[in-house]
């Protein structure tokens, strides 16, 4: 019993289901089952970084994909549209189209896929025991290290959030009912009914 | 300690954000002073430090990337001084929704911050990571408006398209990063050869970032994000958006392609013309100031792009030229906009009538900012115009420069109308001068005479020129 | 094949070497087909007797333990003190009628149950009792008990809202708000463990504690984690004072209101066998798992205690700590939605924060007991 035809057997398994799933997704008229499909979708490429000895990316594609990215686009879809709701069906020369820019840039990438060699990635090792060696990457400062991405990382994840809570933030706290809540901008036009010992008006600073 | 600047920057996006915590709302007027300090600081920092790198060449500032972050460091600057009267409520007709001051500029310097580390990458990881930053806070400032449909219309859209347009520059890295095995871009500079791999990836990565630069045919976001998205945000896009959009465009072309830069003039040749074409006709017809500024701010993309026709590195200094010429003037298009819409709440063509009449002074300024952005002669506009043309008439686009010669003739036409409604139509019966807040005024009027100057004096493009041109020589061969 | 040989351990003192069926059957698989595939039909037979029995088992427990707990019996009727009473119910909930209501998405009502389900068997497999008894160990262990903990959410999720039901959507969407928050408390609290020991291995976790339970041997941090954890994975398995999703006093009976019948015991089964799960793990992570009590360096002490066969001091930290849930939920009022988020966002994640940091100066440094070894 070779191990490759295991392997072989498992990939096209994988293959097979994670491309009817995905097609799942774009065709599904229930938004929720998109999800569903695009949740196996998901899970499934964390089979094919088992398959390539990546298991802890695997790990980390079904803890952010699955429990963290459909979860929100379940959340967002259970708020938003009801189980009898059908996507509308799109006119006949809409799919048309899209079924030719879909054929058109499969069969562009998979006629450059097929005669070109990714020679130099492909050779590249994978490292023994890979949550060790992604860690160590992530903080080494040195040619190799990419400490500067990961940085820039943990800023852009505090700046989505910071903008996200704005942007979806509505009405002004309850505990905090003298100040404009960020609704009204500012202290010039805005005057609080009950504020009476500040006779300099704001006029004291910059 | 070459980075300084982007750790000022953030340095001073944190201090806002915890500034604001502690404040109460009458006393957060001092976050845009902080803001200003603190972006002034890093200016300094970087005109003061010396080009070099850091973690093992994984961050590195050469003179390229000094000018680069010169032109986000300034292009923020103005987007602050154009925001605060807004965010501090000193209007006359105030904008619903509009507020969070702390989180407003703590977010907008997180995208400064993503630009500056953008020039600066040396890999692909990097690269694509800070042009994130630099996006998608943008998302949010795009829908900060929130109690407005419309800008909760155009933050969706930027969203969609700008996630979009991530996937296929996402994509196009994988396949370079694949033919290299190297995120490094000097060794993926290295390992590539034309190939039929390495043009999809060009396309896909030129798909990304034309969404970043608003090149045609991935411009269609550009009009509905300008006309939903508050008035400072909007000049923020149109000027150093579009400088991030550059910057990936030369961090690709010319570190990692280097060598065969020359080979895509075409390709980049009808993209140029194409987009300035379209933006120029579309522009025209437009009847919002906000959607007319967004199809001006594509055909100016239109003409920047030139620049990478230059057979040598020609086009760098030009480009980034012309780069600080667009901010000048079109932040002093933006400044008058924004004091027009904060006195009278009016954002349409024709209620621009008789500003030269009430505001004889800021009309003067919005006339020659819009000359400077059509290209008339003793403005900057002008001048950055001639150098872009003569790179593409060195490298042989001769019809290249023909098709930008005639959009220039017609975006004289449209500049002109908003001129026209200034200058020539009646104003309205009961107007009168307008009060302007002290730093609209002096934003404007620094715009206003840097257009001028840096068109009459040539010794700024000398020493762009100077400082970017023997750099550069090394890496186109 | 449950019982662990005394002579082995005291033959090679805190020496366990880890076989798990998994692993067996691949080192199989060379030789024979036949063995290889005996291995995993094991592991199958294993992991369905571990689901049922313990199953069975909990649900009694619940009732006679809340009886007890109220002054009352509990089931006295089926056989000797209602022994037989959940056989009854579950004999009782396969012949119902397995309805699907009118107006619900069926494929997704039918789907929830198994995803539920199958989120719980994936994480009983890792689940490690003895040295031999786990089905699989993995080198990405602890990545893979909060990854697979998603797709519980998603049964729940997709359950409450495939419905078609107000009810069920509520307690559906309580559920899955509760669930992805309290996540990230339990995923900080199992950091610590996880800086101690140095891999994320269950089975390397286990036998770090070797020297010493975590909870102990980590000083103040160990016990921090363990308790973050514990609240956090109450919540998680939606648990009183965690139970809002299901709070059948204001909704019905939650995300599984329009579950009858067969798929709704998946839910329910699913339910207990999660609170075994979360007990089994913080027995693990925490309490040394099947690790017995050792001090380091007291080898003749080590000895003694190793002379219990592992699989039982893991069965009795495991029942400790089932009962201390179930005491949980006879003890403690329900907690409002308000104050379940508060608890979370305000407390428990600050807490948690604080202590890994502490948790990496402490590792850094090592002022915890026996950091040599």
């Amino acid at each position: 019993m070779s191990e490759g035809a295991v392997e072989t057997i498992l990939f096209y398994a994988i293959a097979a289901m994670s491309l009817f799933f995905a097609i799942a997704t774009v065709t599904a008229r229930r938004l929720l089952r998109a999800a569903v499909a695009l949740m196996f979708v998901l899970v499934l490429s964390a089979g094919f970084y088992v398959m390539l000895a990546a298991e802890f990316l695997a790990g980390v594609q079904v803890l952010v994909y699955v429990g963290g990215i459909v979860v929100v686009i379940v959340f967002v879809i259970m708020l938003t549209s009801s189980v009898d709701l059908l996507e509308e069906r799109p006119p006949l020369l809409r799919k048309a189209l899209g079924a030719l820019a879909a054929i058109g840039f499969f069969g562009t990438t998979a006629a450059v896929y097929l005669t070109t060699d990714f020679g130099a990635a492909a050779d590249a090792a994978p490292p023994a025991e890979s949550a060790r060696a992604i860690g160590a990457a992530l903080l080494d400062y040195g040619p190799h290290g990419y400490v500067v991405p990961f940085e820039v990382i943990s800023l852009l994840l505090l700046a989505a959030l910071v903008g996200g809570i704005a942007v979806a933030r509505r009405s002004p706290p309850p505990s905090q009912p003298l100040t404009s809540g960020g609704d009204l901008p500012g202290e010039v036009s805005f005057t609080p009914p009950k504020r009476q010992n500040d006779p300099e008006g704001g006029a004291s600073h910059a | 300690m070459c980075m300084l600047p982007e750790l000022i920057v953030v340095a001073t996006a944190l201090t806002v954000l915890v500034a604001d915590l502690f404040l109460s709302e009458r006393r957060r007027v001092v976050l845009a002073l902080l803001t200003l300090v603190g972006l002034a600081a890093a200016l300094a920092a970087l005109l003061a430090a010396p080009a070099g790198s850091l973690f093992g060449g994984r961050f590195s500032v050469d003179e390229v990337a000094i000018w680069f972050k010169v032109v986000f460091l300034l292009a923020s600057f103005l987007t602050v001084c154009l925001s605060l009267d807004q965010l501090d409520g000193r209007v006359k007709v105030r904008v619903r929704g509009i507020g969070l001051r702390g989180e407003y500029y703590a977010v907008l310097l997180s995208t400064l911050v993503g630009a500056m580390f953008l020039v600066s990458a040396r890999d692909l990881v990097t690269l694509y990571v800070s042009l994130e930053l630099a996006t998608i806070p943008l998302f949010a400032l795009a829908a900060w408006k929130r109690s407005d449909a419309g800008s909760q219309e155009a933050g969706l859209k930027y969203v969609v398209m700008g996630a979009l347009a991530s996937a296929f520059l996402l994509y196009g890295f994988s396949l370079l990063f694949g033919l290299a095995g190297s995120t490094d871009l000097a060794a993926i500079a290295a390992a590539v050869r034309p190939s039929p791999a390495l043009f999809l990836a060009l396309a896909l990565v030129t798909t990304g970032i034309g969404f970043k630069l608003t090149l045609v045919p991935f411009h269609m976001w550009a009009g509905d994000v300008y006309e939903g998205a508050p008035l400072p945000v909007i000049a923020y896009l149109s000027v150093a958006s579009k400088a991030v959009g550059l910057a990936v465009m030369f961090q690709i072309f010319y570190r990692v392609l280097g060598h065969m830069v020359k080979d895509l003039g075409p390709l980049l040749a009808f993209l140029a013309a194409a987009t300035m074409t379209l933006g120029n006709t579309v522009a025209i017809v437009q009847r919002s100031i906000k959607r007319f500024m967004a199809f001006s701010a594509i055909s100016q993309a239109g003409y920047i792009v030139m620049g990478f026709l230059g057979p040598d590195a020609g086009g760098v200094p030009a480009m980034l030229f012309y780069m600080l010429a667009y901010v000048a003037a079109n932040m002093a298009v933006f400044g008058v906009i924004i004091f027009y819409a904060n006195a009278t709440g009016r954002e349409r063509i024709e209620e621009y009538r008789g500003l030269a009449r009430t505001n004889p002074l800021l009309a003067l300024a919005m006339m020659l900012a819009l000359f400077s952005l059509a290209g008339i002669p003793p403005l900057s506009g002008f001048v950055g115009k001639f150098f872009l043309f003569s790179i593409a008439s060195k490298a042989g686009f001769h019809w290249l420069v023909a098709v930008a010669a005639v959009n220039s003739t017609i975006s004289l036409y449209y500049y002109l109308r908003i001129v026209r409604q200034m200058y020539i139509e009646p104003v309205y019966p009961e107007a009168a001068r307008l009060p302007v807040t002290p730093t609209l005024a002096a934003t404007v009027a620094v715009t206003t005479v840097a257009s001028l100057v840096l068109g009459l004096v040539p010794v700024f493009y000398e020493v762009i020129h100077n400082q970017t041109i023997e750099w550069l020589a090394k890496l186109v061969g | 094949m449950s019982v662990f040989s005394p002579a082995a351990v005291i033959a090679a003192p805190q020496v366990f070497e880890v076989k798990t069926l998994a692993s067996r059957a691949a080192t199989a698989l060379p030789g024979s087909l036949l063995e290889s595939a005996l291995y995993v039909l094991l592991a199958v037979v294993w992991i369905v007797a571990l689901l049922a029995l313990t199953g069975l088992a909990l649900i009694y427990l619940e009732r006679k333990i809340a009886g007890h707990f109220q002054c009352r019996l509990g089931p006295m009727r089926v056989g000797p003190h209602g022994i037989f009473q959940t056989v009854a119910d579950t004999i009782k909930l396969l012949v119902k009628e397995d309805f699907v209501p009118d107006g619900a998405d069926k494929v997704l009502h039918v789907v929830a149950p198994f995803l539920a389900l199958t989120a719980t068997i994936l994480l009983l497999v890792i689940l490690p009792l003895s040295p031999i008894l786990q089905a699989a160990d993995m080198n990405i262990g602890v990545v893979y008990v909060t990854a697979i903990s998603g797709f519980g959410v998603m049964g729940i999720l997709l359950g409450g809202w495939s419905s078609n039901n107000k009810w069920s959507m509520i307690g559906a969407m309580r559920a899955g708000a509760q669930i992805i928050s309290y996540e990230i408390s339990a995923t900080l609290a199992l950091l610590v463990v996880v800086l101690f020991a140095g891999t994320l291995r269950l089975s390397g976790i286990v036998q770090s504690q070797a020297d010493g339970w975590w909870i102990w041997r980590a000083h103040g941090v160990g016990v921090v984690a363990f308790v973050i954890y514990v609240i956090a994975s109450t919540a998680e398995i939606n648990r009183t004072p965690f139970d809002i999703p299901e709070g059948e006093s204001e909704l019905a009976a939650g995300f599984h209101t329009e579950y009858s019948g067969i798929r709704f015991a998946f839910f329910f089964l699913a339910e207990f066998i999660n609170m075994f799960l979360v007990a089994g793990f913080a027995a693990t992570f925490f309490w040394g798992g099947w690790m017995p009590f050792h001090v380091g360096g007291l080898d003749g002490f080590n000895s003694v205690m190793d002379l219990v066969p592992a699989g039982a001091w893991f069965a009795a930290k495991t029942s400790a700590l089932v009962f201390l849930v179930m005491w949980f939920r006879w003890t403690f009022p329900r907690l409002r939605v308000d104050q379940m988020m508060r608890l979370e966002w305000k407390i428990l994640l600050p807490v948690g924060f604080v202590n890994l940091f502490a948790a990496a100066l402490v590792v850094l440094y090592g002022l915890y007991f026996f950091p040599g070894t």
